[in-house]
């Protein structure tokens, strides 16, 4: 019987998805209507502003039009308070001679150990150019962990889990990320605070501590009139540089404001090696492996997996997928590229690596792994004691079973002596087991 | 949720950008809830077609302040019951192959897991107030009290239309595990 909470368990995670086509069929239809009514608003003033920016000489005059213009709304606030020697221009101007930046976002709901984190290098024009991501788990829970590499609008994405590699040059997906990325500069956060309070909906209160060590505190609070109206962020500025260090962001609840997040400015203008920018899946398949290399399969155990490599993606036999708790006598542990570990009784008995294992490399005795020849293989395992062709697979141990059914190129070939087993197909191994080892009396 | 109020700030601004974002975050969630509340694929892609179209145009006036996640749940939620009534009948009966897809393309279709798929396929049995109160609850993490704002019914008959939906689903699938 099915209970109620499992009922409820799976309607939580039921998902559809729609197709790519689908997908970009409902987006330009909502463009066209987005475009449709746009019109020239107050809003995209400040857009202009950031298009202005681009160049550097309208820039220096832009900053210089920036600093009267604000001058007025931070003074007041200083007249009131004690006499704090800093605006916010001051950081407005220190900002824009940012080339690299590295930033951690801190999410209350999550672990702290698990920042999301970004990378950025920016072009002479202040835009971005170059961005990394690592998106933790909690981010997508159902991809797992990525990676996300943005150059100059095109996006590669590896998910950590999958071993999976995409490259997406839609603007649909670039723009997101992008997007994403700039919100989280801290020179469109200050300037957000410019054009708000521009429009008298921010209002910004300043802390300078005597010592200097200590940061300076602006806490910008949302009026009600504003569009963000309700929070507050507040601006911890590096009194030595005018660079902000972090922002904490607060939203207003039960009349107390309440923490939501907090970014973490680090290495301002440090360079970033370029190939930060870059995503390398070989580094990650070489640790792999040398994890696998640490687990002796002749002795394995279900917890040494588990401590060698860590939890899988899934617990399978065949098509059926089970849990932890009701794991039949045979099964497997799904590692990322589909990496299987077969066990039998709580003890491991094969590795067992598919077609998407090929970016493993040669993982037996480092010259065998997915995509070896038949040549190759028999190099270094050795010779078959018989070799039968075009008849049926009798799985017999030592034995070269070559163009089975008379199918050309489609071979099984095991050797447990050497805890090793192969399929190919063209004559090149799609399927690699690596087994326990018996010794030769045995086959 | 910091991410989105930022983009409901840069929406009201008229970027496209933030639009994309807002599509790209919620479209699937939302086609899961519109295929739970229509049982067809077809109208479940109408449904947030339509959605999307107006939330688009809608920038200019746009002041929601609350969360816009219920929010544009709220739209899929009109938007079915508008489908609906317009069709004047209850929401389908599902056809087997609907379920798989109502296109050979699947680039142009709607895709859902096997589980996914079946449990749509049991969802589509229960009268809709009690599929709309369970996929809420359930899938769009809506509280009983929301629910009975939005559905203009007391809590307590928001409990029973999720007590007996869930009990009808428990019912089906076990059915369906005997054959």
């Amino acid at each position: 019987m099915r209970p109620t909470e499992k009922v409820e368990r799976e309607l939580k995670k039921m998902n559809f998805s729609a197709g790519a086509e689908l997908r970009k069929q409902i987006l330009d239809d909502a463009m066209k209507a987005h475009e449709q009514t746009k019109t020239q608003s107050a809003f995209e003033q400040p857009n202009i502003w950031r298009t202005l920016m681009k160049n550097k000489l309208v820039r220096i005059a832009a900053i210089t039009a920036i600093v009267a213009g604000i001058a007025f709304g931070v003074t007041n606030i200083l007249e009131r308070g004690a006499t704090p020697a800093y605006a916010i221009e001051q950081t407005i101007e220190a900002n824009h001679s940012i080339r690299f930046l590295h930033i951690k976002y801190f999410d209350p709901k999550h672990s702290e150990t698990e920042p999301k984190e970004i990378w950025l290098e920016f072009d002479e024009g202040g835009q971005p150019k170059n961005i990394r991501v690592h998106m933790p788990e909690w981010e997508s829970p159902g991809e797992g962990p990525s990676v996300v590499v943005w150059n100059q609008g095109k996006m590669t994405v590896w998910f950590k889990n999958k071993n999976l590699l995409e490259t997406r040059e839609n603007n649909e997906f670039s723009n997101r990320f992008l997007m994403m990325a700039r919100e989280a500069d801290p020179k469109l956060a200050v300037e957000r605070f410019y054009e708000l309070q521009q429009k008298k909906q921010v209002e910004l209160e300043i802390t300078k501590p005597a010592n200097k060590a200590e940061p300076i505190i602006v806490k910008a609070t949302h009026l009600p009139n504003s569009p963000y109206a309700g929070w507050r962020w507040v601006l911890y500025v590096d009194q030595a540089t005018n660079l902000v260090n972090s922002v904490e962001i607060y939203r207003l609840q039960d009349g107390e404001f309440k923490y939501e997040g907090r970014l973490e400015y680090y290495d301002y203008n440090q360079p970033i090696a370029p190939e930060m920018f870059t995503i390398d899946t070989m580094k990650e398949s070489k640790e792999f492996i040398a994890k696998v290399n640490q687990v002796n399969i002749n002795d394995a155990t279900v917890d040494d997996i588990i401590r060698i490599l860590g939890q899988p993606l899934s617990y399978r036999k065949g098509k059926e997928t089970f849990t932890q708790d009701n794991l039949p006598e045979r099964y497997g542990m799904v590692y990322p590229s589909y990496f299987w570990v077969f066990i039998h009784k709580g003890k491991v008995v094969e590795f067992n690596l598919g077609e998407d294992c090929a970016s493993l490399g040669h993982i037996f005795r480092d010259r065998i792994g997915i995509g070896s020849s038949l040549e190759e293989v028999l190099d270094v395992v050795g010779q078959p004691v018989k070799t039968v062709e075009g008849q049926p697979n009798k799985w017999e141990n030592g034995v070269l079973y070559k163009d089975i059914d008379g199918h050309k190129g489609e071979c099984y070939y095991q050797r447990p002596d050497q805890g090793v087993r192969m399929f190919f197909t063209d004559y090149k191994v799609t399927t690699l087991g690596l087994t326990r080892t018996e010794s030769p009396t045995n086959q | 949720m910091i991410e989105d109020e930022i983009l409901k700030w840069r929406f009201r601004q008229g970027s496209k950008e933030a639009l994309c974002r807002i599509y790209e975050k919620y479209l699937d969630y939302l086609l899961t809830l519109a295929v739970g509340f229509a049982n067809d694929f077809n109208t479940a892609q109408d449904i947030v077609h339509d959605v999307f179209v107006r939330f688009a145009a809608s920038w200019q006036g746009f002041s929601q302040r609350g969360n816009l996640k219920s929010y544009l749940t709220t739209c899929i939620v009109n938007q079915a019951r508008d489908h609906i009534r317009r069709a004047g009948r209850q929401p389908g009966e599902l056809k087997e192959d609907a379920l798989i897809s109502e296109s050979d393309c699947p680039e142009r279709a709607i895709i859902g897991d096997e589980v996914s798929q079946q449990l749509n396929k049991a969802l589509a049995e229960l009268p809709y107030e009690q599929r709309e109160t369970v996929v809420l609850h359930l899938k769009g993490g809506m509280k009983f009290k929301e629910i009975a704002a939005l559905q203009s019914v007391t809590i307590n008959t928001v409990q029973g239309r999720y007590r007996y939906g869930l009990d009808k689903l428990r019912s089906i699938l076990n059915d369906e595990v005997q054959k």
